[in-house]
């Protein structure tokens, strides 16, 4: 899980390069909006992980009512996180690269849209294909979404050309609003993805059986007692191949006075491994007016075990998972967005920046080697329309 | 919502989780052939001498399970020995050459899986090819050799 010196620049130039082309080839057919969009955001926690994030963004209105985008992206991350010293690993520093690119037309009330996404990173490569419909319904009183994508990964695991599993994934989003007053708008949905194929980690064990206290040579060699979580054995883990997700979603949102407004959030979540979860999200939209907010949200999320989850396990079991995130846990995140737009500067028909904060914390009831986890992401984005 | 809920449960239904056994292999096998093999080319601290490691293996004069410093050199206890056939037995499947236990330590030239300790110690890896008398040795042990019950491990003779 090392990064490649110097392939991060290599591809970003070829990016620049390819977006560049891209804006000489629509510049000369710009009938509408143009825009450039750029966010920055780090992401740190407490298990020692650091994630750097820039998120460039171009999109151009070619024709009547057609919007074509392109977007690059790249995470920067550095990680000595639990599930690495835990077994005996060091940190790891790595690239992820994601390419996409995304064309939609909108006529009369619909809108249909095309896109595809290219990731990459040292151990996985990902394409994926999507496809979408938006249509105003009742005198533009409601809506309707519906959405498919496909998405066809290559997992592999570093430095190991002898090891590559695939992933085939399936999704599928139908979902609607409705205005019920002039104030008060609610939508909801329905998400279904199938995945099938390699859902474990090649890097994670299961934990087989329990010794407590072991006696571990210290780096001068001499004997320390320490009291580790020292499994009898590391299982390579195994993961069930197929997973059916299912998520119900809705909420509610309310305009109070000049550009403020109050929305809540519900979603519930179970799949086929029988992990269920519950998010509760409350947001603020506080405006002076329409060029200058901010948003507070706070979300709630708890959710159980996956059925087949345990931190050790006293017999070998068909499936085996040292995955927390399919372990018990409950988690809370605080938010603030700030966000400013400017409009008719010079060339600009506008220019947006956004500011955000957001501090979280996971608890994991079930999981000894990480009880909680906590952490912030900071994003700073800037937006230009021509 | 009343009728949702119960068809998103109703595809939610538990999937199977038996029991299953990690590798049916001989113990004293594992005991007097094996061990002594793990003890001379991968159970060094730097290495799989280490607990955290997912496969880990308790040596004399390496990492022990308990005890002082001048204890180190006694020999393997009943219980190291139960922990190190355990620890071996996660990486063995029913059929020995997709086993873990044999690939990693046996070159990628020769069919084996990626193994950083090629990497950290350069050369061949533990076993260069399928020749290795070694390699026979723990072939022999997963496809089901079995040993005297009173062999003897080197070191606990006394």
């Amino acid at each position: 899980m090392r990064a490649v010196p110097g392939l991060a620049l290599r591809i970003r130039h070829q990016i620049t390069a390819i977006a560049s082309v891209f804006v000489l080839l629509v510049a000369g057919e710009l009938h509408a909006e143009n825009r450039v969009a750029s966010n920055l955001s780090l992401y740190t926690d407490d298990d020692a992980t650091d994630v750097v994030t820039s998120v460039t963004r171009i999109s151009a209105d070619p024709w009547e009512g057609g919007t074509i985008e392109a977007s690059y992206l790249i995470d920067i991350i550095s990680s000595a996180s639990v599930d690495l010293v835990s077994s005996a690993t060091g940190r790891f520093d790595e690239n992820r690269h994601a390419l996409g690119g995304a064309v939609t037309h909108a006529l009369d009330g619909k809108s249909f849209n095309l896109n595809y996404g290219y990731s990459q990173e040292n151990d996985y490569v990902g394409h994926g294909i999507g496809a979408g419909a938006n249509f105003e319904l009742a005198e533009r009183n409601a809506t309707l979404g519906v959405s498919y994508a496909l998405e066809l990964s290559q997992i592999g695991r570093a430095d190991d050309p002898t090891f590559e599993e695939g992933l085939t994934t399936h999704a599928i989003d139908v979902n609607g609003s409705q205005i019920l007053t002039p104030w008060l708008v609610v939508n909801g949905g329905y998400a279904l993805a199938l995945q099938n194929g390699y859902l474990a980690k090649p890097y994670r064990y299961a934990r087989l059986g329990n010794n407590g206290i072991v006696t571990q040579p210290g780096a001068s060699g001499s004997l320390q007692t320490e009291r580790l979580f020292t499994p009898e054995s590391g299982v390579p883990e195994t993961h069930p191949d197929f997973r059916m997700r299912n998520a119900l979603y809705a909420g509610i949102k309310a305009h109070l006075v000049r550009e403020t407004a109050a929305e809540l959030r519900y979603r519930f979540y179970v799949d086929n491994w029988a992990l269920s979860g519950h998010t509760i999200e409350a947001l603020g939209h506080l405006g002076w007016n329409k060029n200058f907010g901010a948003r507070l949200r706070y979300r709630f999320y708890a959710q159980g075990a996956a059925s087949f989850y345990q931190f050790d396990y006293a017999t070998p079991q068909r499936y085996m998972t040292r995955d927390r995130e399919l372990s018990p846990l409950t988690s809370h995140l605080v938010g603030l967005k700030l966000f400013a737009r400017v409009e008719d500067l010079g060339f600009l028909s506008a220019l947006g920046i956004t500011a955000k904060a957001d501090l979280f914390r996971y608890d994991y009831s079930d999981f000894p080697l990480l009880p909680t986890r906590q952490g912030f992401v900071l994003e700073t984005g800037v937006e230009a329309v021509f | 919502m009343k009728r949702i809920f119960p068809l998103l449960l109703l595809a939610a239904s538990c999937i199977e989780n038996e029991p299953v056994t990690l590798g049916d292999v001989n113990f004293d096998t594992y005991r007097c052939q094996v061990q002594p093999i793990i003890d001379a080319k991968c159970s060094m601290l730097a290495c799989h001498g280490d607990v955290r490691r997912p496969f880990h293996s308790f040596t004399r004069n390496r990492m022990r399970l308990e005890g002082s410093d001048i204890q180190r050199d006694l020999p393997l206890t009943q219980r190291e020995l139960d922990l190190n056939y355990a620890s071996a037995l996660g990486f063995v499947t029913d059929d020995p050459d997709v086993s873990w236990l044999l690939l990693k330590p046996l070159d990628s030239d020769a069919g084996g899986y990626y193994h950083r300790g090629k990497e950290i110690f350069g050369g061949p890896d533990v076993f260069s090819d399928t020749e290795d008398p070694d390699y026979q040795i723990m072939r022999n042990w997963l496809a089901g050799a079995e040993e005297d019950p009173a062999c003897v491990y080197p070191g606990t003779e006394g």
